[in-house]
């Protein structure tokens, strides 16, 4: 299953690169991505995507969404930071736990999300805790990581008790 | 139509690698000059390839915009985060507890 | 649409020479990594627009093997800053 997803976002990069749809291009494609799926076979990462179940990447769209928007929130905050005279910053490292999140592909996500979102920057991450550069003041960026946190266990399949 | 969208997109990415630039010079300390400058250029270079592949339209040129820009925001917070952990924990080793640097 | 481009382009360059001020006098050696990363990300933006500018399709692979090797250049660096070693 995993190799032959392998192999299928390998003949989409070849499309994209070869920019053409001519069969012997596809033939030639087809052919050196098989091979390069069977001889880097060891080297595949181990994804455990039983957790992953299909009804559940719904909620990739939710999250893409949300880090669009947080984006755009934080791009105007640090311009607003930056542009204005005295820049009011109050820097601080704070500990935050991750929940109950347990595949380290989501743990990996949910850092990039923190560091994309507003006043917020992950320094590390420990066996079950982030800790975090905060910009500004805790409290906003708190209550953005509680929601980021409850999608990626929605997307992980978790129930959650509340 | 689509030539206003594109140079709408064009200066509002420039207007954000521009603030970034400013907060890499301005900002006081290393981890705050991180804030600024992942956060800026991310969605800098997403706006600037928008509006080059709204100009190219429905092409493989806008599949290779797209593919970079995935890219990109993949890696960009990812190397954010390895610079911050390095200079964390070597803070960390030489005994320098200044949570509030 | 090409003066648009180019003066986008243009302005990017400026603003890569105002980079280069950090990464020449920056106190900590991380801050040079950081502006150097900031220069690379502006760099494919830069042969992306060239590319359109110049109706040359092929510059695209070359944006995106830049952001590949200036990725990697990164990691490495950070991982020399932290263990003084890159083996």
């Amino acid at each position: 299953m995993r190799i032959i997803t392998y192999l299928l976002s390998l003949f989409g990069f070849w499309i994209i690169i070869s920019e053409t749809t001519h069969w012997q291009h596809l033939l030639v494609g087809g052919i050196v991505a098989v091979v390069v799926a069977l001889l880097n076979r060891a080297y595949m990462i181990e994804i455990s995507m039983h957790r992953y179940q299909l009804k559940n990447l719904v909620w990739i769209v939710t999250i893409l969404g949300k880090l669009i928007r947080d984006m755009v929130v934080a791009n105007f905050q640090v311009a607003r930071i930056v542009l204005s005279r005295e820049m009011p910053i109050n820097p601080q490292v704070i500990t935050l736990g991750c929940g109950p999140l347990e595949i380290p592909v989501s743990k990996t996500f949910l850092a990039n999300a923190i560091t994309l979102t507003p006043g917020t920057l992950t320094l590390d991450i420990t066996e079950n805790s982030f800790i975090v550069h905060c910009l500004c003041e805790e409290s906003a960026s708190n209550i953005l990581l509680d929601d980021h946190v409850e999608k990626f266990c929605r997307l992980e399949g978790i129930e959650l008790d509340e | 139509m689509v030539t206003a969208l594109t140079i709408i997109c064009l200066l509002g990415g420039l207007f954000f690698f521009v603030v970034g630039t400013v907060g890499l010079i301005r900002l006081p300390d290393t981890f705050t000059r991180m804030h600024a400058t992942t956060k800026c250029d991310t969605l800098g270079l997403g706006l600037v390839f928008l509006g080059l592949a709204l100009h190219s339209g429905l092409t493989f040129s806008s599949a290779k915009l797209g593919l970079v820009v995935l890219f990109i925001w993949i890696t960009n917070p990812t190397a954010t985060h390895v610079i911050a952990k390095a200079v964390y924990d070597t803070q960390q080793q030489q005994g320098g507890v200044d949570t509030d640097v | 649409m090409q003066p648009i481009f180019i003066g986008t382009a243009i302005v990017l360059m400026i603003s890569v020479f105002v980079c280069l001020y950090r990464a020449i006098v920056g106190p900590a050696p991380a801050d040079r990594v950081i502006s150097i990363n900031v220069i690379g990300t502006k760099t494919v933006a830069i042969i992306a627009l060239m590319s359109f500018a110049l109706n040359e399709e092929f510059f695209l692979d070359v944006a995106m093997v830049y952001a590949l090797i200036s990725f990697i250049m990164t990691i490495g660096v950070a991982k020399y800053l932290e263990y003084n070693d890159i083996d």
